[in-house]
């Protein structure tokens, strides 16, 4: 499944920016660019799957909280996700994710170390919800 | 996929850059405004000032400038750039007795990221005959890329959180010599294996002996020029020796530690009645209960990278050993210094002519003793603490030294401070051309993934040259020798 995302162009780092019709699906949508940018999800099937919920005090809390599982389970697995759903209710995110091995997996950016609450926005616009958000690289 | 890169940044909060004011050929000053409790001082000559107008590296000097206790000035070193809370480049010292706050931002997820240095008599000519060999080994080597492989048996990390280098030694790399060229001996005071989080020691714990991607390295350098031959001297540096150089962190241990604590101090700030203009640069007073359970926390986390470089400089030890079919001890491969370039450390200064409890943050900035430092080795205070800044893989990198009066608490550049964007690097050429050109330019490299070097190309950076003049011509440190890069191991 193919999501939309924007790069946003930082000196020392890369962001992203993207937008859901639902929290939820905002959070998922980041959380497919986030890995997009390390390496080409159209090659990575759904082989393996994970689900866990977050709670936070609020939608960007709410963003970073579950990007920063996803990069935790990621790193401690060796797993690439590459696909994302993500129900909200009351800032609990139910998510499950799926994907594959990292291991022999080549990647086109550089590994994304932490998510950053720099510049971070997470909030309804009009018909639904935008996302911006640095990664330390 | 299915993206396009948008402009590096917006206007809104975009402008501080028009009121700095210039103090001196090498110094700029961004005087106190709103909330701002000190002002912006931006070591650099009108060429590194380029980028820093262009992005948003200036406001964040003013944002820093907003931390309680802080004192003397927000600082920028000569290879200052955007970052995420500090600039890349930034140093703040709070004072610890009235209030000063210590801030995970200001040590940032890479805690205790650093470089270290290995001096050899080895020469160019040996590089000609053995380079083939010795760039093999290296290749197989040192592990890189995203994720594990690590060198070093699980079995190590507790003993390596608590005592850093120090446990790595002991079990059997590196030599005693090594600690006591290494910035806090290898051992940063404070850490044990019950302050990193049960998510980060699973995240790091098998990546000990790991060098990671994006800008971390180990390269194989030369001695291109000496401008101090006395301090060259005591660095066990001369013309035409081989050097090597490994830049590298905490790994993923680091990056969950600060983001474990980050997640704490929001609401620990709240209580303190502390507000800043970014939630990165989130923060407490130093010696509250939360302050210095993050100090144990980074302390823990440096402790991973002290001994992460430790045990890297032990591994290209073994591989100049094979290739060269010499012993390591008999290879003369000798640490010249180990410094850190990420993090906060409780440092005395004087403040107003007062000797001052300081917390000292360093984000992407080298402490830089100058001579006589108690802290220093008895065979480097007459010269000064060795200040490395590496610059790109296609370029050279500098050695400096620390000197007297330095005017940022004790603080030097920690690189060539990038340029371009990483989008941008990749729109101007591909990691196949980047490696074409370095391999024209007679720099032999073994890339982790060919793509990525792309984004670390050398034009991705500043003069690095020019980046050593200012810190020199700034009072910040000393122009000691300049390093040529031959063979390069990239993450």
């Amino acid at each position: 499944m193919t999501r939309h995302y924007d790069i946003v162009a930082h000196t020392a780092d890369t962001g992203i920016e993207t937008r859901g019709n639902t929290l939820g699906e905002a959070i998922g949508n980041a959380a497919f660019a986030m890995f997009d940018l390390m390496y080409d999800l159209s090659t990575v099937p759904a082989t393996m799957s994970v689900a866990f919920d977050s709670t936070a005090e609020s939608p960007p809390d709410l963003l970073v909280e579950v990007l920063s599982e996803l990069l935790l389970r990621s790193e401690i697995s060796d797993v690439v996700f590459s696909e994302f759903r993500v129900q909200e209710a009351g800032m609990c995110a139910t998510v499950e994710a799926a994907g594959a091995t990292a291991v022999g997996r080549g990647l086109r950016g550089p590994p994304i170390k932490a998510v950053t609450y720099h510049r971070l926005t997470c909030e309804p616009t009009g018909d639904g919800w935008k996302i911006r958000v640095i990664f330390d690289v | 996929m299915s993206h396009r890169p948008l402009p590096t940044a917006g206007t809104a909060g975009h402008h501080r850059w028009m009121e700095l004011e210039r103090a001196s050929d090498f110094a700029w000053t961004l005087p106190r405004s709103g909330d701002m409790r000190v002002p912006g001082v931006v070591f650099a000559s009108e060429s590194l000032m380029v980028k820093a107008r262009e992005d948003r590296a200036v406001e964040q000097v003013a944002n820093v400038a907003h931390l309680p206790g802080i004192v003397g000035a927000s600082y920028a070193m000569p290879d200052i750039h955007w970052g995420y809370g500090f600039p890349i480049g930034g140093v703040a010292a709070t004072d610890v007795d009235n209030g000063g706050v210590i801030s995970p931002g200001g040590v940032g997820f890479d805690i205790c990221c650093g470089v270290r240095l290995l001096s050899s008599p080895l020469t160019g000519a040996d590089f000609a005959e053995h380079g083939q060999r010795i760039m093999a080994e290296l290749d197989s080597r040192i592990p890189r890329g995203a994720g594990k492989g690590g060198i070093a048996l699980r079995g190590l990390l507790d003993g390596v959180l608590e005592y850093g280098a120090r446990a790595a030694l002991d079990a059997g790399y590196g030599t005693e010599r090594d600690l006591e060229r290494c910035e806090e001996r290898g051992t940063s005071a404070g850490g044990h294996p019950g302050l990193a989080s049960p998510e980060a020691r699973q995240r790091g714990g098998g990546q000990l002996g790991s060098l990671g991607a994006g800008n971390h390295f180990l390269e194989v350098q030369v001695v291109d020029r000496i401008f101090d031959a006395t301090a060259a001297e005591a660095f066990g540096l001369r013309p035409g020796t081989l050097t090597v150089m490994i830049h590298c962190g905490s790994r993923g241990l680091g990056h969950q530690t600060c983001q474990d604590q980050l997640k704490l101090m929001g609401p620990a700030m709240a209580r303190h009645g502390i507000t800043v203009p970014d939630r990165q640069l989130a923060c407490v007073p130093t010696i509250s209960r939360e302050g210095q359970a993050y100090l144990g926390a980074m302390a823990t986390a440096a402790n991973f990278a002290w001994a992460n470089r430790h045990i890297l400089a032990h591994e290209a030890r073994e591989a100049f050993s094979v290739a060269l079919r010499t012993a390591p001890a008999d290879l003369g491969l000798d640490l010249v210094f180990d410094v850190a370039h990420n993090l906060a450390k409780l440092e005395r200064h004087l403040v107003a002519g007062q000797p001052t409890n300081l917390c000292v943050h360093r984000k992407g900035a080298t402490r830089a003793f100058g001579p006589s430092h108690a802290d220093l080795p008895d065979d480097l205070r007459e010269v000064g603490q060795p200040v490395l800044v590496p610059g790109s893989m296609g370029t050279a990198s500098w050695v400096l030294r620390g000197v007297a009066d330095n005017p940022a608490f004790a603080s030097a550049a920690h690189g060539a401070g990038r340029l371009m964007s990483r989008s941008a690097a990749k729109r101007r050429a591909s990691g196949r051309d980047v490696r074409r050109d370095l391999e024209i330019a007679g720099i032999a490299i073994r890339p982790g993934s060919v793509r990525l070097l792309a984004e670390e190309a050398p034009y991705a950076y500043k003069d690095v040259d020019e980046v050593a003049r200012v810190c020199e011509a700034a009072g910040l440190a000393a122009r000691v020798a300049r390093l040529r890069p031959i063979g390069v191991v990239k993450g």
